[in-house]
């Protein structure tokens, strides 16, 4: 069973998104849970449009990008650690200036 | 020697391993955390709210700077730390608030999409979109373009119709008034421009200072077509102008650097015109550490201090005020996406660059690089800049023509900036170390002070003499330019009329000797 969960880009970062801000995605099944770790390249791979350096530095997001799992930082979460579960809405906000 | 301990525990703070975090729960009132802020601290959302509120308000309350009633212009980018603040200072006068702010806030937008390039169409968008988050706030606002910057000091006009904060004043009357909304008045301007090319700046004009309580339908009516074309001209050639000034600059750097000038002369200009006399800046903590180290890096170190402090009293009868100074991008970040407060994305010059686009893009890298790791290093640059002062503030009369920021070129003769230029003068000596010297003088116009009986002529300034009139910041930034009369035309009139005050002085001090 694949896990439909909802991405919304801001502050900027949609700008790598082809300028969608809001994306549902379904993520494919696979043997172990999904987490963000594996989130990240996933989002590389498929949605993310150019300049992956200006979103991912190394196996993480780029220092300045803000992330919220469920409207809860998710330095509270696991960060990289956090399994995901269906429905669970994901945001990425840039604090960069610019974007 | 005062050392601080030298043990090795003495590094900063780092980050809480991710795993130790899990779960947390609100530091002050135990319910589920939905952040950590600062160093490791877990707030749930209502105490989050809570300590911001009140960081906002003890930043604006403890200075004692605002007064009951004040007149305060809100300098808005659409960005998220402006946008926080507006909200933040929405909640601060609603009547269900405990203690009220007790200011009178007035709003301004300054539409920098020339800069950058972007097309007429989205400018006109966001202009828009901007007109109507200030016009739902209630608050008397108007929205300027970044080449207005280059009318200041030229055309009176241009100033009066925002400058009459009372609404319905003779000045907007005069223009001959229609009632329409804002619909009719993009519909107008595409009709406007469906002969013409369209420029942006018609949006400027669009909204004047108006108090939408009462008369906001007539003031907007200031955007009567006619006086969109009639002033579409006018826009047309300073928007040119700051393309050509822009392009001449050797770096992006300096561009940079020159807009944050030129935003801050309209936004004094507005201000003193229309009678504010506070600006509050939306600069969050950690946008102002990186303006701190890059100041340091783009010679403006002796301004770093000044242009980072909560009270910026570079100006006559003007205070810039950063009240969000104390908060980091992450809290505004937060506080928006809790709250649900809207931001728009305005590009910059270095958006989607890569991290060596300009000093500042690389400063802003290294600070929040380290700051993901280092939860404590923003606060850290700005307890650091604090401290800062470089004495000079209250001595020096001399200002720079651009900047307004007193003068730190005036110093002895074994100085750096002397080692500076002499080596600059050694290595340029065969190529142009005089001819950089215009000496063409355009002569038959009023210098334009006065009532124009003056029958002095405005001749051209030479680079040398603009040099001079600026603090060694400014002068990096157009050290390539190629002709200064590129330059906005209050910086030329400034050094002309410096140029001026020093001959005359220069022909009195003869007098006297002669006499004496």
């Amino acid at each position: 069973m694949s896990i439909p969960i909802t991405l919304e880009f801001s502050g900027g970062a949609e700008l790598l998104f082809d300028r969608q801000k809001r994306h549902d995605i379904n993520l494919p099944k696979q043997e172990y849970p999904w987490r963000i770790q594996e989130l990240l390249p996933w989002i590389r791979d498929n949605i993310l449009k150019e300049r992956p350096e200006l979103f991912l530095q190394g196996n993480t997001v780029r220092p300045g990008i803000l992330v919220l799992v469920n409207d809860t930082d998710w330095e509270l979460m696991g960060e990289l650690e956090y399994n995901l579960q269906p429905n669970d809405r994901i945001i990425f906000i840039s604090t960069l200036h610019g974007g | 020697m005062c050392s601080v301990q030298e043990d090795d525990n003495d590094v900063p703070f780092s980050k809480v391993r991710p795993n130790e975090s899990i779960g947390r729960t609100c530091m002050k009132c135990q319910e589920k955390a939905v952040l950590i802020t600062r160093v490791n601290d877990a707030f749930c959302r209502s105490c989050f709210m809570v300590y911001i509120t009140h960081k906002f308000r003890a930043t604006i309350g403890k200075t004692k700077l605002v007064r009951d009633g004040e007149m305060v212009l809100i300098a808005l980018s659409g960005g998220p730390s402006s946008s926080a603040l507006l909200h933040l200072i929405q909640e601060g006068l609603s009547e269900r608030t405990h203690k009220k702010l007790r200011f009178r806030p007035g709003l301004i937008f300054i539409d920098e999409g020339a800069a950058v390039n972007l097309p007429s169409s989205e400018r006109l968008n966001n202009c828009e979109k901007m007109l109507d988050t200030m016009r739902s706030t209630g608050f008397p606002c108007c929205i300027k373009a970044l080449e207005q910057g280059f009318d200041i000091d030229n055309i009176p006009e241009l100033t009066s119709p925002s400058g009459t904060c009372c609404p319905g004043s003779q000045v907007e009357k005069d223009l001959g008034t229609i009632d329409h909304d804002t619909e009719s008045i993009s519909s107008d301007i595409s009709t406007a421009t469906s002969s013409v090319t369209l420029n942006m700046s018609e949006c400027s004009i669009s909204s004047s200072m108006e108090e939408p309580c009462s008369n906001s339908r007539e003031a907007i009516a200031v955007s009567s077509l006619s006086r969109v074309e009639s002033s579409f001209q006018k826009y047309e050639e300073a928007e040119e102008k700051l393309r050509c000034l822009l392009k001449s600059l050797n770096s992006v750097s300096a561009q940079e650097d020159l807009i944050r000038s030129i935003r801050h002369k309209i936004l004094s200009e507005v201000a003193t015109t229309c009678g504010y006399s506070k600006v509050m800046l939306g600069s969050c903590g950690t946008r102002l550490a990186v303006t701190l180290l890059t100041d340091m890096a783009i010679g403006r170190g002796g301004q770093a201090a000044v242009d980072t402090v909560f009270a910026d009293k570079r100006y006559k009868n003007l205070m810039f005020l950063r009240p969000l100074r104390e908060f980091s991008s992450k809290e505004i970040g937060m506080y928006n996406a809790l709250n649900d407060v809207e931001s728009f994305f305005i590009p910059t010059l270095t958006t989607k660059g890569s991290d060596g686009a300009s000093i500042e893009h690389l400063t802003e890298a290294f600070v929040t690089g380290l700051q993901r790791d280092y939860p404590s290093t923003v606060s850290n640059i700005m307890r650091t800049g604090e401290k800062l002062s470089t004495g000079a503030e209250e001595e020096s009369k001399e200002y720079c023509a651009m900047c307004q920021s007193s003068l730190d070129t005036n110093v002895v003769a074994s100085s750096a900036l002397n080692a500076v230029q002499f080596s600059q003068r050694i290595s340029n000596r065969a190529a142009d170390s005089d001819s950089i010297i215009d000496k063409s003088n355009k002569t038959g116009e009023c210098c334009g002070e006065g009532d124009g009986g003056c029958n002095t002529t405005r001749t051209r300034v030479t680079k040398q003499q603009v040099l001079a009139s600026l603090c060694y910041g400014c002068r990096l930034a157009i050290r390539k330019i190629d002709d200064v009369e590129k330059l906005p035309l209050y910086v030329l009139k400034d050094v002309f009329w410096r140029v001026r005050r020093e001959k005359m002085k220069s022909e009195i001090e003869e007098f006297l000797l002669d006499t004496s």
